[in-house]
């Protein structure tokens, strides 16, 4: 039991039937109006339909999988998919002031200059897309994925816009929608997580390990995070001197302890920890397998450039198709190093952006194709995006003209692309105005991509609810549309 | 003071009428019933009655007044208004009668009589101003929108129009423009109540507008004040639907501006106006749509628990695709120490018209297992990737009819195994990546199945 419902216990029982007899009036009374107000929430949680999740899926689901590609830095959409001549017209003039009255940015002071875009664009596909020349692979696919173009956010700052994205609030303590979708869904393999997380880049996404935290809900359904090297899980291997044998003892054996404590305290955690170690003992054998790169054919690891053994986004991505493959639920990537401010080079729109796009655009054109091929993409839905966008406007940082071309964070438009899932194919979703600052047209609230997602598994996202310390919590709060303008 | 003096005092309290109305309306059928019980029970009520009566009168008048403050707003069908206005003073004065006579019945013995009849007559009255009342606020169609034919023809109403929901047939305005008036806009707008002079019911009505000229410009949904006013900022006062009623939704107003834009017509069929993908999307949003997918067209009985529970101990994993739905979807894990064997899939035969998702990916199937397969008649999905199927196998499928997704994929199939696949007909999509089955096989899929797409290499790989 958590230390809020042991209070709440005690509380009880300090209460004698003297109080509940005093306080009936009020109570009777209460009753009395709730039956008015809204019969259908007399009796409470649990008799409607928004409880636990073996009521679930509320619908059909169109998808049965999630991957992830979140591009942890936010990708600048000016110079890979939102095509924008005008802002070329207005390279290095200065920034309206109309544009910046009441606006706060990260980084940007006084008034910054405007920042064509710094790559070349070029229509692909049937559906005639406009797409960057640093993504020469992924320009073959532009008939299978929609754009989203006008998507925005609330949060400017990388930690706070990540974890809105994946928990549907800025601040940290949210189960992320990886914990959520497991939790409801449960996995299609009792030998692997249901959610797993794979990192590549160089760092881990600046909102750290609570971008896959489970929050509120049981603890089994955080994202299990897999290593680019050595064990792909730490301790996966048993040590020196442990058989399987010995190790199965062992663990029946805490089994039995744990459970007499569950008895005595009734605390859901222990649950969790029991299933934990039997899902760790079970990993000791399936993680191994389905983690070795090598056991691909050459061809395959040429498809998505991968190198076994290697960190890469590349192998992360073969691995995201290896892991659908037998049945985990979300698959969630993060590539770090997108934040193009144009401080140094790396960190430039024309040299930085240019090596980031090269370590992705082979993998995740890649990825979609290999899964078109299996047939898995019917039913996987794939998603690509930063955290937010990037400006217009050319970075100032204090003021100053910084030594290479770089953007600042841009929470009003920015784009993704989704694959797969029930998801419609070739096409664009959204417009932006002339300069890419602000969605002008069918714009996508990342409430409304988080509503969208559970909607394509078969969730409906204000039905889909965990009671957490007297009231009942949602990913997408009290906010969220479906955009079913981008369904099949 | 002066707030009292800016504000219309009038409406202020006229619109109170509706509340207060039933009061009298209660304390009058209270009588009514005491009345019965004291005739048929002995209890002395007499009191009580006669006090129900004054304060029905007393209230009734209170009514009168605020009922005849709302009336000066206008935008009410004049008979029925004074129907309405004649019966409820009618009923209050007989309520007032009554009491008279209640507390004088020993004076005379006609009063007794007299004041059976009285009692009586406001009742009648009670019941005639209410039912007029009613229409003037819901409009006069209300009560029998949704009775029974037979009930509708003996009151002298049409019969209801079946609403078409299916695409290729729907009309426009019947099916989709009037609908939404008569959920969203005729409670305000109809011949009761015409509130601005404007009616939604008829389609020489919506195109007459109302006081403040046509509402409709055909072609020209940003000149149409009826699209301007649904569209306004919910804040603003004259934003439609007024009072707070639910408005249009996004679907509902993008259809409206679509079916304005193309020239309001009130005649044509959903599909003689061109339309872009989108609007599909919303008409399917508002009920009109192509025809049902299968699964949904289909009522059958879910499996019995045990039968469940027996193919489960099999080894095989059993859900349903949705909470409260019928069907399920079975699988078989390669993993499972326990291979497959036939008799496990004949176990899993006890559920063949419920399952309709099956997974037997990367197992070893011999080729006459699939027979057992072929008797899910309501598969729509199967995957056979990875399996030791061969062109044998796949002959018996072909009673599948409503597969529409068949995952083939490192298989051994060969071209052989085309003229069984032509035979799929429910087929939409085919998977046979790492096969033999050659271009020219795909090729004659094709010319049998136009509508499939078969996946069997991607471009650039």
């Amino acid at each position: 039991m958590d230390l809020y419902n042991e209070a709440r216990k005690r509380k009880l029982e300090f209460t004698t039937r003297r109080h509940f007899l005093k306080r009936c009036g009020t109570g009777l009374g209460g009753i009395a109006l709730a039956s008015l107000l809204g019969p259908q929430h007399l009796l409470g949680r649990g008799m409607g339909d928004n409880a636990g999740p073996d009521t679930l899926p509320h619908f059909y689901p169109k998808a049965k999988r999630v991957i992830y590609l979140h591009m942890a830095g936010a990708p600048s959409q000016l110079e890979m998919f939102d095509y924008k001549p005008k802002l070329e017209e207005l390279h290095d003039l200065d920034c309206p002031e109309s544009l910046l009255e009441g606006k706060r940015f990260a980084f940007i002071q006084g008034i910054p200059k405007m920042l064509g875009p710094q790559h070349s664009f070029e229509r692909y596909g049937e559906s005639g897309t406009y797409v960057s020349e640093l993504l020469p692979h992924f320009s073959n696919i532009v008939d299978e994925v929609a754009l989203l173009k006008a998507m925005h956010t609330d949060e400017f700052n990388h930690a706070p816009a990540q974890l809105f994205l994946q928990t549907g609030s800025p601040r940290v303590g949210r189960p992320s929608i990886g914990a959520w979708v497991t939790y409801g869904l449960g996995s299609e393999n009792e030998n692997l997580p249901g959610y797993m997380v794979l990192v590549s880049g160089g760092k881990s996404p600046s909102a750290g390990k609570n971008a896959w935290g489970s929050g509120f809900l049981p603890s089994e359904y955080q994202g299990v995070q897999c290593r680019n090297s050595g064990d792909p899980i730490l301790y996966v291997s048993n040590p020196d001197g442990m058989s399987r044998d010995i190790r199965r003892k062992s663990l029946d054996a805490i089994n039995a302890i744990n459970k007499e404590q569950y008895k005595e305290f009734g605390d859901q955690e222990i649950l969790s920890r029991i299933a934990q170690y039997e899902m760790a003992f079970k990993m000791q054998l399936s993680v191994p397998e389905v983690m070795d790169i090598t056991k691909e054919p050459t061809y395959i690891q040429a498809l998505y450039g991968a190198n076994p053994g290697q960190a890469s986004f590349a192998n992360n991505c073969l691995l995201a198709r290896r892991l659908v493959e037998q049945g985990v639920r979300f698959v969630q990537l993060y590539h770090w190093g997108w934040d193009m401010h144009g401080d140094s080079k790396a960190t430039s729109l024309n040299e930085g952006l240019k090596t980031k796009c090269l370590e992705i655009d082979k993998p995740m054109t890649a990825l979609v194709q290999d899964l078109k091929l299996r047939g898995l993409l019917d039913d996987t839905l794939v998603i690509w995006g930063g955290e937010f966008g990037r400006t217009p406007m050319r970075e100032n940082r204090g003021g100053r003209i910084m030594p290479f071309y770089g953007r600042d964070h841009h929470t009003e438009a920015f784009t993704i692309w989704m694959a797969g899932g029930g998801i419609k194919s070739g096409f664009s979703y959204g417009e932006t105005d002339d300069i890419g600052y602000y969605g002008i047209k069918d714009r996508v609230h990342v409430h409304d991509l988080q509503a969208t997602i559970l909607h394509q598994l078969g969730l409906d996202h204000e039905k889909f609810t965990y009671h957490f310390q007297g009231r009942d919590f949602r990913l997408t709060d009290v906010h969220g549309h479906v955009v079913k303008d981008i369904l099949a | 003071m002066t707030i009292l003096l800016e504000a219309n005092l009038t409406l202020f309290f006229g619109r109170f009428h509706p509340l207060l109305v039933h009061l009298p309306i209660g304390f009058i059928i209270l009588a009514g019933i005491f009345e019965m019980i004291s005739w048929k029970k002995k209890v002395d009520l007499q009191l009580a009655i006669a006090y129900a009566l004054l304060a029905g009168a007393i209230f009734g008048m209170m009514a009168i007044v605020l009922g005849l403050m709302l009336a000066s707003e206008g935008g009410y069908n004049e008979s029925a208004l004074n129907a309405h206005k004649w019966t409820g003073i009618a009923t209050t004065v007989l309520s007032l009668a009554a009491y008279l006579l209640k507390k004088n019945l020993h004076k005379a013995a006609w009063m007794q009589k007299a004041y059976q009849s009285t009692l009586l007559l406001a009742l009648i009255t009670l019941t005639v101003a209410g039912h007029y009342g009613g229409s003037l606020t819901h409009g006069s169609t209300y009560l029998l929108e949704h009775a029974p034919g037979p009930v509708r023809q003996l009151a002298g109403l049409k019969p209801a129009r079946e609403r078409i929901t299916v695409m290729d047939s729907a009309l426009v305005y019947d099916d989709v423009i009037h609908y939404m008036f008569e959920a969203k806009c005729n409670v305000c707008h109809n011949p009761d109540k015409q509130k601005g002079a404007l009616l939604l019911t008829e389609p020489a009505h919506i195109m007459k507008g109302g006081d403040s000229g046509p509402v409709i410009v055909p072609g020209d949904a940003s000149q149409s004040e009826l699209f301007l006013r649904v569209t306004l900022n919910p804040d603003h006062d004259d934003f439609m639907p007024a009072e707070g009623r639910t408005p249009l939704t996004k679907e509902e107003t993008a259809l409206l501006e679509w079916w304005i834009e193309k020239g309001a017509p009130f005649d044509k069929k959903v599909v003689e106006l061109s339309r872009e993908e989108r609007i599909n999307g919303y008409l399917r949003e508002v009920g009109i749509g192509e025809k049902k997918p299968f699964l949904a067209s289909l009522a059958i009985a879910s499996v019995a628990r045990e039968v469940q529970d027996e193919i489960v101990a099999e080894g095989f994993k059993l859900k349903t695709i949705a909470t409260n739905s019928p069907w399920l979807e079975a699988s078989y894990s390669s993993y499972n120490p326990d291979k497959l064997s036939e008799q496990k899939l004949s176990t899993l035969t006890n559920a063949k018209e419920n399952i309709t998702w099956l997974t037997l990916s990367r197992i070893p199937l011999k080729d006459d297992w699939l027979s057992h397969i072929g008797r899910f008649t309501n598969l729509t999905k199967l995957w056979l990737n990875q399996t030791a199927i061969t062109d044998e196998g796949i002959k018996h499928l072909v009673q599948l009819k409503n597969l529409e997704y068949l995952n083939l994929y490192g298989t051994k199939l060969t071209d052989e195994a085309i003229t069984d696949i032509r035979q799929l007909s429910g087929l939409k999509k085919l998977y046979i990546w790492q096969t033999d089955i050659t271009e020219e096989g795909v090729a004659q899929i094709k010319e049998s199945l136009p509508e499939v797409e078969v996946v069997y290499q991607y471009p650039s790989l």
